[in-house]
């Protein structure tokens, strides 16, 4: 069924959980926000959403340099206390993310992060794809649309498929995470170097 | 619309590209020899791969990382020779990892000078030419009085310009000059990236 944008937004405000979670959620229960709910925090997602919004200051910085030394990341993984971040499972995760770093290549940790000038290039790109293919305005925005994501699916971390396993995306691995360990867990910047790449 | 390419125009955007020399030719000539424009046509034909991944890489080198005890701090640097041959040797993977450690403990915030925000050094001059003004100095000096202030600024916050940590005698650049005469080539530091917990680089903001 069509689940209505302010539904989704509402559940969104309430639970703290993603878009696609809450709408998921929706879906499975009809449209019933209670109920929704309810899924949601048997799916204990709800509990990592809320979790989520709370800050996350401590923690370790990870890192990984290849063995012939033309590529290195550097990371910062933050936790709410020093508790978890001296954690070997949290101590194992930062190192699992710099891992994927350096086999992933993302150039940005947010979508917040990518310029507007590069945006509004990849757009210009795709528009032009489009119109020579000659499709109603309406079918060209939803492909434009579709690679976006798939812009954002390539550059930005946090939308990125986990190298691990590529049924999550590294937000809902770190989701997952946060259910586990208890608190709020945070990537706040990365680094990554190969050699002869500096802008 | 007929321009006249330069061959080394495109020889430039098929570095870049990847893609051939009459398809890079008819690019540029569509977008009136502008390079970047000219990318933007390849890739919106799909010649070029989606990626900038193909950009050639001209600088040798090599990547070092720093990591503190219990991990609360981490350095990455590169730092770049313009043979492999030089890259590879201990000397060098050496001189690295000493940088590395450096950055860890001094802390710069800028690589040279020149990366150092220009409304922060206007802000300092002007702070440092009411001081001088003040204390009722002559006009004549002044000047020079705000680029000696100014150095004793770039001193512990631009890497360059750093004491050695392994040896206060010398400064990190006069280090890199030494490493270009042991080693017979350009040595260069391209990037630095000092991550501490708890310690953003937004809110560290120098007045």
């Amino acid at each position: 069924m069509a689940i209505p944008a302010e539904q989704v937004k509402a559940l969104r405000e309430a639970t703290g959980a993603g878009m696609m979670d809450s709408k998921r959620a929706l879906e499975a229960t009809n449209g019933d926000l209670e109920k929704a709910k309810d899924w949601l925090r048997q799916k204990g997602i709800a509990k990592a959403g809320a979790k989520a919004a709370r800050t996350a200051r401590e923690g370790i910085i990870a890192t990984y340099v290849h063995h012939n030394h033309q590529l290195g990341v550097l990371l910062e993984l933050n936790s709410e206390s020093d508790f978890v971040a001296r954690n070997d499972e949290f101590r194992h995760l930062a190192h699992e993310i710099a891992v994927h770093i350096a086999a992933a290549e993302p150039k940005y940790l947010r979508r917040e992060d990518v310029p507007q000038d590069v945006l509004d290039r990849e757009r210009a790109i795709f528009e032009g794809q489009a119109k020579d293919q000659k499709k109603p305005a309406a079918v060209i925005e939803k492909i434009i649309q579709g690679k976006m994501n798939d812009f954002y699916k390539r550059e930005v971390l946090l939308d990125q498929a986990w190298a691990k396993d590529d049924k999550r995306t590294v937000d809902q691995m770190l989701k997952e995470a946060i259910a586990k360990l208890g608190e709020n867990i945070t990537i706040s910047r990365f680094a990554r170097y190969k050699v002869g790449e500096a802008t | 619309m007929s321009v006249t390419i330069k061959a080394h125009d495109v020889k430039a955007l098929r570095d870049v590209t990847g893609t051939g020399m009459m398809d890079s030719k008819r690019a540029l000539e569509a977008s009136n020899g502008d390079l970047g424009k000219a990318k933007d046509c390849l890739r919106q034909k799909g010649i070029a791969k989606a990626a900038a991944k193909a950009a050639r890489v001209a600088a040798e080198g090599t990547v070092e990382i720093y990591l503190h005890h219990n991990h609360p701090l981490g350095v990455l640097v590169e730092l770049n020779s313009e043979s492999d041959f030089v890259a590879r040797t201990d000397a060098f993977r050496q001189l690295t990892h000493e940088i590395a450690v450096h950055v860890a403990a001094a802390s710069p915030r800028y690589l040279r000078r020149d990366a150092v925000p220009a409304e922060l050094i206007e802000r300092k001059r002007e702070t440092f030419r009411r001081a001088a003004v003040e204390q009722k100095k002559p006009e004549a000096v002044i000047e020079e009085i705000i680029d000696g202030k100014l150095k004793e600024f770039y001193k512990p916050q631009v890497l360059m310009d750093q004491v050695w940590a392994k040896d206060d005698t010398r400064t990190v650049e006069q280090v890199l000059v030494e490493a270009v005469a042991s080693f017979g080539e350009a040595i260069t530091i391209s990037r630095f990236a000092r991550f501490k917990v708890r310690d953003d680089a937004e809110t560290a903001e120098e007045l």
